[in-house]
């Protein structure tokens, strides 16, 4: 499981960062960094409520890695 | 009255320009600007406004753009199933947050700068708050107090039945001591035609166009004038646009039941509303030309009178009728909702909404397609009669000299019938009576004259129409033609 990104939809609102600290960051220019890509299965529900609190559309999670 | 226009004298009360002793009422009040202006700042935030269906927003995250007086408005449903309405302006630049009329979203993200609203109650805490703003870090460094910038929410909402009300002051009477008896009209509004309690949904979309009038007009025809008829809506009696076809009536009633009828006495409430009829005066549902409307309606008919009789409830009062100030609507055939938003003293939007019953099967809702459209609507042959009326009487109301002269309202002045119904009477005749008007402007100058809520609930508090009438006269309302 992991997160995806597109990094053209990001406009740096910071409301995955304000959910989960542990896998989201803002760069200089404001946009979002990921710090870590992969989700492992006792994270999913925190990653899950940042990726839906993207008010872009810029992320999502990838439930299956194969 | 006349030598007492604004123009000479400074504009004063609006309550000066309505002579109830002389049924004279100035024309300034639909044409000026200033009285305009009075009434977008003290009537329309502190009435309670129809907004829309609670069926147009079945879903969480459904929506539909509404309007309370000068201000856009959204309903919306959360993610728990409330329902919400909010200001459709952005708290950053103003921008309208959403721009089309209705449709299906969690979030309002502004065009102009991409604020972001949600009305997910899981992201929020209080569905239609800002859930985020772009480079929430440069631009705020993160100091940005979200929860003090979401969308103003309309503190009041009632929902009566499916429909939607909404004031925008804390301190507004409840929805119920608004209304008073004059809940009976709505409740024919919402229920269905076999009696069933709010089991009706609005049908299709919602027809929206504007008139060259001043909103008043639009109010005041539904909520009691049967005057204009026989002349203004000869030719759709004439054509034969009802239910029965032709020879029959616009709105269904049998040859022997028209708004001629002796019984069918207007209703007028203290408190503004209007009812073209009483609760006493039964109209059955029309004859059909078609033989499976005629046994649906038929049987609806006998199914709406055992239950009301069984509660020991009259059967009348399907208006056409007005709830103050704008909300008119007709609960019989058609049945329907119309709402007169004021854009300025001499333009109207005029918004209809069409009510049918939840389980109406296709055949009937087909029906009733049809004839809501060629009665209701921009291209309805009754609504452009009306609107004929209301845009040249407001066009020729506007010169300098028309305006020296007032409108009369002396129809059966002093002549009103006593009611059982709280704080109401009756009009002294089935056609001709303006008391419903009268009442209508009363009220209509105290907010608009920004009475107090402890003046205006004073001033309510008793009929003194109610207390000045001939009861011997009680027993005609209702009656019809065959009755005698």
């Amino acid at each position: 499981m992991h997160i995806g990104l597109d990094l053209g939809k990001c406009q740096g609102y910071g409301n995955c960062v304000a959910a989960d600290e542990a896998h989201f960051d803002l760069d200089d220019s404001g946009l979002v960094v990921l710090l870590d890509d992969k989700v492992s299965e006792a994270d999913r529900e925190r990653v899950a409520a940042a990726v839906r609190s993207c008010p872009a559309d810029a992320l999502w999670l990838v439930e299956n890695d194969g | 009255m006349s030598t007492n226009t604004p123009e000479k004298q400074g504009l004063g009360p609006v309550s000066d320009l309505v002579d109830l002793g002389t049924g004279e009422i100035s024309r300034e009040i639909f044409v000026n600007e200033e009285i305009f202006r009075r009434e977008m700042e003290h009537l329309f935030p502190r009435a309670w406004l129809f907004v829309g269906h609670a069926s147009q927003v079945p879903n969480p995250g459904d929506y539909f753009s509404s309007q309370m007086g000068s201000d856009p408005v959204l309903l919306t449903r959360d993610d728990k199933g409330e329902i919400h309405v909010l200001l459709n302006s952005c708290r950053h630049r103003g921008m309208r947050v959403c721009r089309y009329d209705e449709g299906n979203t969690m979030q309002f993200t502004c065009p102009y700068h991409a604020w972001s609203y949600s009305i997910d109650g899981a992201l929020v805490e209080t569905p239609g708050d800002l859930h985020g703003v772009p480079q929430m870090k440069a631009a705020y460094d993160n100091k940005l107090r979200k929860k003090q910038w979401g969308l103003v929410h309309c503190p009041n909402i009632h929902v009566y039945k499916g429909l939607v009300f909404a004031n925008w002051d804390p301190e507004a009477p409840s929805f119920e001591e608004y209304v008073g008896d004059f809940h009976w009209w709505l409740d024919n509004l919402a229920d269905a035609f076999d009696g069933t309690e709010g089991a009706t949904e609005v049908f299709r979309g919602v027809l929206k166009w504007r008139i060259k009038s001043n909103w008043k007009f639009v109010s005041e025809n539904f909520l009691g004038d049967t005057y204009h008829g026989a002349s203004t809506h000869a030719s759709v009696e004439a054509v034969g646009i009802g239910p029965g076809g032709k020879g029959k009536r616009r709105h269904g009633e049998r040859q022997d039941q028209g708004g001629f009828s002796k019984g069918r006495m207007k209703t007028s409430f203290r408190l503004g509303h209007g009812a073209s009829d009483n609760l006493a005066y039964e109209v059955p549902y029309p004859e059909f030309a078609e033989p499976e409307m005629e046994e649906y309606f038929a049987a609806a008919w006998q199914k709406r009178a055992e239950k009301l009789r069984a509660e020991d409830r009259p059967l009348g009062g399907r208006g056409p009728a007005t709830l103050f100030p704008n909300m008119s609507f007709a609960a019989g055939f058609p049945r329907s909702i119309l709402v007169a938003h004021p854009i300025s003293p001499t333009e109207t939007e005029v918004w209809r909404w069409f009510i049918v019953d939840k389980d109406a099967p296709e055949f009937v809702r087909e029906w009733l397609r049809h004839y809501y459209m060629r009665y209701g609507g921009p291209a309805g042959m009754t609504e452009q009669d009306d609107m004929e009326n209301w845009d040249y009487a407001t066009q020729a109301s506007l010169g300098v000299v028309a305006r020296r002269y007032p409108y009369n309202y002396q129809q059966g002045l002093g002549q009103e019938l006593p009611s059982d119904l709280d704080r109401a009477v009756h009009s002294h005749h089935a056609i001709a009576g303006e008391v419903n008007a009268r009442a209508f402007y009363r009220r209509w100058a105290e907010f608009t004259d920004n009475l107090s809520w402890p003046e205006l609930e004073e001033l309510a508090k008793t009929d003194d129409r109610a207390t000045a009438v001939a009861p011997d006269a009680l027993p005609e309302i209702g009656r019809r033609e065959e009755d005698n």
